[in-house]
Protein backbone atom coordinates (compact mmCIF):
# COMPACT_ATOMS: atom_id res chain seq x y z
CA UNK A 1 0.00 0.00 0.00
CA UNK A 2 1.52 3.37 -0.94
CA UNK A 3 1.45 6.29 1.43
CA UNK A 4 -0.97 8.04 -0.89
CA UNK A 5 -3.37 5.10 -0.68
CA UNK A 6 -3.11 5.06 3.12
CA UNK A 7 -3.67 8.82 3.26
CA UNK A 8 -6.76 8.58 1.06
CA UNK A 9 -8.15 5.78 3.20
CA UNK A 10 -7.54 7.78 6.39
CA UNK A 11 -9.30 10.83 4.96
CA UNK A 12 -12.25 8.74 3.84
CA UNK A 13 -12.55 7.25 7.33
CA UNK A 14 -12.34 10.65 9.01
CA UNK A 15 -15.25 11.78 6.86
CA UNK A 16 -17.23 8.61 7.42
CA UNK A 17 -16.22 6.97 10.67
CA UNK A 18 -18.79 4.13 10.40
CA UNK A 19 -16.61 2.63 7.70
CA UNK A 20 -13.88 1.86 10.23
CA UNK A 21 -15.78 -1.12 11.62
CA UNK A 22 -16.19 -2.53 8.11
CA UNK A 23 -12.43 -2.55 7.44
CA UNK A 24 -11.27 -6.05 6.66
CA UNK A 25 -7.75 -7.36 6.21
CA UNK A 26 -4.76 -7.98 8.40
CA UNK A 27 -2.04 -5.99 6.67
CA UNK A 28 0.28 -3.83 8.75
CA UNK A 29 -1.26 -0.70 7.28
CA UNK A 30 -4.84 -1.69 8.07
CA UNK A 31 -3.91 -2.75 11.58
CA UNK A 32 -2.30 0.65 12.15
CA UNK A 33 -5.39 2.44 10.80
CA UNK A 34 -7.70 0.40 13.03
CA UNK A 35 -5.55 1.00 16.13
CA UNK A 36 -5.37 4.74 15.59
CA UNK A 37 -9.09 5.16 14.90
CA UNK A 38 -9.98 3.01 17.90
CA UNK A 39 -7.99 5.23 20.26
CA UNK A 40 -8.10 8.65 18.62
CA UNK A 41 -9.18 11.70 20.55
CA UNK A 42 -8.45 15.28 19.55
CA UNK A 43 -7.75 16.22 23.13
CA UNK A 44 -5.20 13.45 23.46
CA UNK A 45 -3.42 14.47 20.26
CA UNK A 46 -3.08 18.04 21.46
CA UNK A 47 -1.91 16.98 24.89
CA UNK A 48 0.46 14.30 23.71
CA UNK A 49 2.22 16.52 21.23
CA UNK A 50 2.48 19.64 23.35
CA UNK A 51 3.43 18.40 26.78
CA UNK A 52 5.03 15.50 28.49
CA UNK A 53 8.40 13.83 28.30
CA UNK A 54 7.80 12.01 25.01
CA UNK A 55 7.11 15.13 22.96
CA UNK A 56 10.02 16.02 20.73
CA UNK A 57 12.21 13.47 22.46
CA UNK A 58 15.31 13.83 20.32
CA UNK A 59 14.29 16.51 17.81
CA UNK B 1 20.22 12.88 37.57
CA UNK B 2 20.82 9.15 37.28
CA UNK B 3 24.27 7.63 37.63
CA UNK B 4 24.76 7.27 33.89
CA UNK B 5 23.95 10.93 33.27
CA UNK B 6 26.48 11.85 35.95
CA UNK B 7 29.11 9.68 34.30
CA UNK B 8 28.44 11.36 30.96
CA UNK B 9 28.59 14.84 32.48
CA UNK B 10 31.87 14.13 34.26
CA UNK B 11 33.38 12.73 31.07
CA UNK B 12 32.21 15.73 29.01
CA UNK B 13 33.78 18.17 31.47
CA UNK B 14 37.02 16.23 31.44
CA UNK B 15 37.13 16.13 27.64
CA UNK B 16 36.50 19.84 27.22
CA UNK B 17 39.31 20.65 29.63
CA UNK B 18 41.96 20.48 26.90
CA UNK B 19 45.29 22.09 27.79
CA UNK B 20 45.92 25.21 25.73
CA UNK B 21 42.27 25.84 24.84
CA UNK B 22 41.02 29.30 25.84
CA UNK B 23 38.78 29.54 28.88
CA UNK B 24 36.18 31.44 26.78
CA UNK B 25 35.85 28.59 24.30
CA UNK B 26 35.81 25.95 27.05
CA UNK B 27 33.01 27.79 28.88
CA UNK B 28 31.02 28.15 25.70
CA UNK B 29 31.42 24.48 24.83
CA UNK B 30 30.25 23.42 28.30
CA UNK B 31 27.32 25.84 28.22
CA UNK B 32 26.28 24.36 24.85
CA UNK B 33 26.49 20.83 26.16
CA UNK B 34 24.42 21.73 29.21
CA UNK B 35 21.68 23.44 27.17
CA UNK B 36 18.76 23.60 27.90
CA UNK B 37 19.76 24.85 31.34
CA UNK B 38 16.23 24.68 32.71
CA UNK B 39 15.97 20.93 32.26
CA UNK B 40 17.05 19.72 35.66
CA UNK B 41 17.92 17.04 36.35
CA UNK B 42 19.95 17.02 33.18
CA UNK B 43 19.18 14.04 30.97
CA UNK B 44 21.53 13.03 28.18
CA UNK B 45 19.07 11.54 25.72
CA UNK B 46 21.49 10.39 23.04
CA UNK B 47 23.62 8.73 25.67
CA UNK B 48 20.51 7.06 27.05
CA UNK B 49 19.82 5.51 23.64
CA UNK B 50 23.39 4.26 23.34
CA UNK B 51 23.33 2.78 26.84
CA UNK B 52 19.98 1.05 26.13
CA UNK B 53 21.34 -0.46 22.94
CA UNK B 54 24.57 -1.59 24.60
CA UNK B 55 22.59 -3.13 27.45
CA UNK B 56 20.55 -5.14 24.96
CA UNK B 57 23.69 -7.15 24.09
CA UNK B 58 26.00 -7.02 27.06
CA UNK B 59 23.68 -6.34 29.96
CA UNK B 60 26.25 -3.71 30.94
CA UNK B 61 25.39 -0.22 29.65
CA UNK B 62 28.50 1.36 31.18
CA UNK B 63 30.67 -0.39 28.55
CA UNK B 64 29.41 2.19 26.05
CA UNK B 65 30.40 5.30 28.03
CA UNK B 66 32.88 6.65 25.48
CA UNK B 67 30.39 5.99 22.64
CA UNK B 68 27.64 7.74 24.61
CA UNK B 69 29.82 10.79 25.21
CA UNK B 70 30.90 10.86 21.55
CA UNK B 71 27.25 10.77 20.44
CA UNK B 72 26.24 13.60 22.78
CA UNK B 73 29.02 15.77 21.32
CA UNK B 74 28.22 14.76 17.75
CA UNK B 75 24.49 15.39 18.14
CA UNK B 76 25.06 18.79 19.75
CA UNK B 77 27.33 19.82 16.88
CA UNK B 78 24.56 18.72 14.49
CA UNK B 79 21.96 20.71 16.52
CA UNK B 80 24.05 23.86 16.18
CA UNK B 81 24.56 23.46 12.44
CA UNK B 82 20.86 22.69 11.96
CA UNK B 83 19.80 25.79 13.91
CA UNK B 84 22.22 27.97 11.96
CA UNK B 85 20.81 26.64 8.69
CA UNK B 86 17.18 27.02 9.77
CA UNK B 87 17.67 30.22 11.83
CA UNK B 88 15.81 28.35 14.51
CA UNK B 89 15.84 27.96 18.31
CA UNK B 90 16.62 31.63 19.05
CA UNK B 91 17.01 31.05 22.79
CA UNK B 92 19.82 28.55 22.44
CA UNK B 93 23.22 29.83 23.48
CA UNK B 94 24.69 29.17 20.03
CA UNK B 95 22.03 31.38 18.45
CA UNK B 96 22.86 34.27 20.78
CA UNK B 97 26.47 34.49 19.61
CA UNK B 98 27.71 35.49 16.14
CA UNK B 99 27.21 32.68 13.62
CA UNK B 100 30.96 32.70 12.91
CA UNK B 101 31.58 31.72 16.56
CA UNK B 102 28.76 29.17 16.49
CA UNK B 103 30.33 27.51 13.45
CA UNK B 104 33.66 27.21 15.25
CA UNK B 105 31.86 25.83 18.27
CA UNK B 106 30.10 23.16 16.22
CA UNK B 107 33.34 22.19 14.50
CA UNK B 108 35.15 21.84 17.83
CA UNK B 109 32.38 19.73 19.33
CA UNK B 110 32.48 17.52 16.26
CA UNK B 111 36.25 17.04 16.62
CA UNK B 112 35.83 16.36 20.31
CA UNK B 113 33.31 13.60 19.54
CA UNK B 114 36.11 11.69 17.79
CA UNK B 115 38.46 12.44 20.69
CA UNK B 116 35.87 10.95 23.05
CA UNK B 117 36.43 7.58 21.39
CA UNK B 118 40.17 7.52 22.12
CA UNK B 119 39.76 5.06 25.07
CA UNK B 120 38.74 2.37 22.55
CA UNK B 121 41.25 3.27 19.82
CA UNK B 122 43.16 0.16 18.86
CA UNK B 123 40.28 -2.20 19.65
CA UNK B 124 38.37 -4.14 16.98
CA UNK B 125 35.27 -2.06 17.56
CA UNK B 126 36.97 1.28 16.91
CA UNK B 127 36.94 1.26 13.07
CA UNK B 128 33.33 0.01 13.11
CA UNK B 129 32.24 2.85 15.41
CA UNK B 130 34.09 5.46 13.36
CA UNK B 131 32.43 4.16 10.20
CA UNK B 132 28.99 4.46 11.82
CA UNK B 133 29.68 7.99 13.08
CA UNK B 134 30.74 9.01 9.59
CA UNK B 135 27.73 7.30 8.01
CA UNK B 136 25.45 9.05 10.49
CA UNK B 137 26.87 12.49 9.68
CA UNK B 138 26.92 11.96 5.93
CA UNK B 139 23.36 10.63 5.85
CA UNK B 140 22.02 13.39 8.10
CA UNK B 141 23.84 15.98 5.98
CA UNK B 142 22.29 14.54 2.84
CA UNK B 143 18.87 14.70 4.52
CA UNK B 144 19.43 18.36 5.42
CA UNK B 145 20.55 19.09 1.87
CA UNK B 146 17.60 17.26 0.32
CA UNK B 147 15.28 19.20 2.63
CA UNK B 148 16.43 22.50 1.16
CA UNK B 149 15.42 21.21 -2.28
CA UNK B 150 12.23 19.53 -1.06
CA UNK B 151 10.87 22.63 0.69
CA UNK B 152 10.85 24.49 -2.63
CA UNK B 153 8.77 21.88 -4.43
CA UNK B 154 4.99 22.02 -4.87
CA UNK B 155 4.71 18.37 -5.92
CA UNK B 156 6.31 16.83 -2.82
CA UNK B 157 4.94 13.35 -2.10
CA UNK B 158 4.36 11.64 1.24
CA UNK B 159 6.75 8.79 0.37
CA UNK B 160 9.49 11.29 -0.42
CA UNK B 161 8.91 13.13 2.84
CA UNK B 162 9.14 9.94 4.92
CA UNK B 163 12.35 8.99 3.12
CA UNK B 164 13.71 12.47 3.81
CA UNK B 165 13.06 12.30 7.55
CA UNK B 166 14.56 8.81 7.56
CA UNK B 167 17.80 10.46 6.49
CA UNK B 168 17.60 13.75 8.35
CA UNK B 169 16.30 12.50 11.69
CA UNK B 170 16.46 8.72 11.45
CA UNK B 171 20.20 8.62 10.81
CA UNK B 172 21.06 10.10 14.22
CA UNK B 173 18.96 7.64 16.20
CA UNK B 174 20.19 4.88 13.86
CA UNK B 175 23.79 5.86 14.57
CA UNK B 176 23.20 5.90 18.32
CA UNK B 177 21.48 2.48 18.35
CA UNK B 178 24.21 0.94 16.18
CA UNK B 179 27.11 2.38 18.18
CA UNK B 180 25.54 1.18 21.42
CA UNK B 181 25.13 -2.28 19.93
CA UNK B 182 28.74 -2.41 18.74
CA UNK B 183 29.98 -1.48 22.20
CA UNK B 184 27.77 -4.25 23.58
CA UNK B 185 29.26 -6.81 21.21
CA UNK B 186 26.66 -6.93 18.41
CA UNK B 187 27.76 -8.69 15.20
CA UNK B 188 27.93 -6.69 11.94
CA UNK B 189 24.62 -8.29 10.82
CA UNK B 190 22.90 -7.30 14.04
CA UNK B 191 24.43 -3.82 13.88
CA UNK B 192 22.76 -3.45 10.49
CA UNK B 193 19.40 -4.39 12.03
CA UNK B 194 20.01 -1.84 14.79
CA UNK B 195 20.54 0.83 12.16
CA UNK B 196 17.15 0.01 10.57
CA UNK B 197 15.53 -0.02 14.01
CA UNK B 198 17.04 3.37 14.85
CA UNK B 199 15.80 4.92 11.60
CA UNK B 200 12.22 3.98 12.54
CA UNK B 201 12.70 5.41 16.04
CA UNK B 202 13.93 8.71 14.59
CA UNK B 203 11.06 8.90 12.10
CA UNK B 204 8.53 8.35 14.90
CA UNK B 205 10.10 11.14 16.98
CA UNK B 206 10.27 13.51 13.98
CA UNK B 207 6.56 13.00 13.24
CA UNK B 208 5.82 13.89 16.88
CA UNK B 209 7.82 17.05 16.31
CA UNK B 210 5.89 17.76 13.08
CA UNK B 211 2.53 17.35 14.80
CA UNK B 212 3.64 19.61 17.63
CA UNK B 213 4.71 22.26 15.13
CA UNK B 214 1.33 22.22 13.41
CA UNK B 215 -0.73 22.15 16.58
CA UNK B 216 1.14 24.99 18.29
CA UNK B 217 1.69 27.55 15.58
CA UNK B 218 4.07 30.35 16.52
CA UNK B 219 6.22 32.77 14.53
CA UNK B 220 8.99 30.19 14.65
CA UNK B 221 6.91 27.26 13.44
CA UNK B 222 8.12 25.37 10.39
CA UNK B 223 4.76 26.18 8.83
CA UNK B 224 5.45 29.93 9.11
CA UNK B 225 8.97 29.52 7.76
CA UNK B 226 7.94 27.64 4.62
CA UNK B 227 9.31 24.30 5.76
CA UNK B 228 7.37 21.16 5.08
CA UNK B 229 6.12 18.80 7.78
CA UNK B 230 4.11 15.58 7.48
CA UNK B 231 0.65 17.09 8.22
CA UNK B 232 1.41 19.89 5.77
CA UNK B 233 2.46 17.51 2.97
CA UNK B 234 -0.60 15.35 3.70
CA UNK B 235 -2.94 18.34 3.29
CA UNK B 236 -1.14 19.51 0.14
CA UNK B 237 -1.68 16.06 -1.37
CA UNK B 238 -5.19 15.32 -0.12
CA UNK B 239 -7.16 18.57 -0.33
CA UNK B 240 -8.85 19.49 -3.60
CA UNK B 241 -10.82 22.40 -5.04
CA UNK B 242 -11.99 25.11 -2.67
CA UNK B 243 -10.60 23.37 0.40
CA UNK B 244 -7.15 23.22 -1.14
CA UNK B 245 -7.37 26.87 -2.12
CA UNK B 246 -8.54 27.89 1.35
CA UNK B 247 -5.67 25.97 2.94
CA UNK B 248 -3.04 27.45 0.64
CA UNK B 249 -4.45 30.94 1.24
CA UNK B 250 -4.14 30.52 5.01
CA UNK B 251 -0.58 29.22 4.72
CA UNK B 252 0.38 32.08 2.43
CA UNK B 253 -1.08 34.56 4.90
CA UNK B 254 0.89 32.94 7.74
CA UNK B 255 4.11 33.21 5.80
CA UNK B 256 3.78 36.58 4.11
CA UNK B 257 1.42 38.65 6.28
CA UNK B 258 2.17 37.51 9.81
CA UNK B 259 0.39 40.48 11.39
CA UNK B 260 -2.89 39.44 9.74
CA UNK B 261 -2.49 35.82 10.79
CA UNK B 262 -4.17 35.84 14.20
CA UNK B 263 -5.98 33.52 16.58
CA UNK B 264 -8.92 33.03 14.19
CA UNK B 265 -6.67 31.93 11.33
CA UNK B 266 -4.73 29.59 13.61
CA UNK B 267 -8.01 28.06 14.70
CA UNK B 268 -9.05 27.61 11.05
CA UNK B 269 -5.78 25.80 10.28
CA UNK B 270 -6.20 23.57 13.31
CA UNK B 271 -9.75 22.71 12.21
CA UNK B 272 -8.51 21.76 8.76
CA UNK B 273 -5.82 19.59 10.25
CA UNK B 274 -8.16 17.74 12.57
CA UNK B 275 -11.20 17.50 10.29
CA UNK B 276 -9.35 16.48 7.14
CA UNK B 277 -7.42 13.66 8.81
CA UNK B 278 -3.89 15.09 8.97
CA UNK B 279 -3.45 14.21 12.65
CA UNK B 280 -4.98 10.75 12.12
CA UNK B 281 -2.66 10.10 9.20
CA UNK B 282 0.45 11.15 11.14
CA UNK B 283 -0.50 8.81 13.95
CA UNK B 284 -1.17 5.95 11.52
CA UNK B 285 2.32 6.37 10.06
CA UNK B 286 3.80 6.45 13.56
CA UNK B 287 1.89 3.28 14.42
CA UNK B 288 3.21 1.55 11.29
CA UNK B 289 6.77 2.56 12.11
CA UNK B 290 6.28 1.42 15.68
CA UNK B 291 5.21 -2.01 14.40
CA UNK B 292 8.23 -2.08 12.05
CA UNK B 293 10.58 -1.15 14.90
CA UNK B 294 9.15 -3.82 17.21
CA UNK B 295 9.34 -6.43 14.45
CA UNK B 296 13.02 -5.62 13.88
CA UNK B 297 13.64 -5.75 17.62
CA UNK B 298 11.98 -9.18 17.82
CA UNK B 299 14.43 -10.61 15.28
CA UNK B 300 17.49 -9.28 17.11
CA UNK B 301 19.20 -12.22 18.82
CA UNK B 302 19.24 -11.24 22.47
CA UNK B 303 16.94 -11.76 25.43
CA UNK B 304 13.63 -9.92 25.81
CA UNK B 305 14.73 -8.69 29.21
CA UNK B 306 17.88 -7.08 27.80
CA UNK B 307 15.94 -5.48 24.93
CA UNK B 308 13.44 -4.05 27.40
CA UNK B 309 14.74 -0.48 27.39
CA UNK B 310 14.81 -0.26 23.60
CA UNK B 311 11.24 -1.53 23.52
CA UNK B 312 10.23 1.09 26.08
CA UNK B 313 11.71 3.82 23.89
CA UNK B 314 9.61 2.69 20.92
CA UNK B 315 6.45 2.73 22.99
CA UNK B 316 7.27 6.07 24.67
CA UNK B 317 7.46 7.67 21.26
CA UNK B 318 4.00 6.73 20.00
Amino acid sequence: MTQETIAKLVRELVKNSEKVTALSGTSKELQAVKNVFANFSTQNVCLATSTGPRANYWY
Amino acid sequence: MCNYDQLVETELHSLVDIPGLSSELKSLMLACLEYPHNSRPKEYRWAKLIFASCEAFSGKPELALSGAVAMELFARAADILDDLQDEDNDNAIWRRIPSSQATILATNLLLLSYEALSPVAGTNMYPRVIRIINRTGLTAGDGQFQETLYDLREDATLDEYLELIGKKSGSLTAGACTIGGIFGGASPETASQLWDFGVKLGQIAQIDNDLQDFLNITDKSDLMKGKKTLPFVYLLNMLEGEKAQGFKKLVLLARENKEQFGALEKEQLLDIMLNEGAAHYCMVVQEMFRQDALNILNTIPTSDEQKGKLKELVCENV
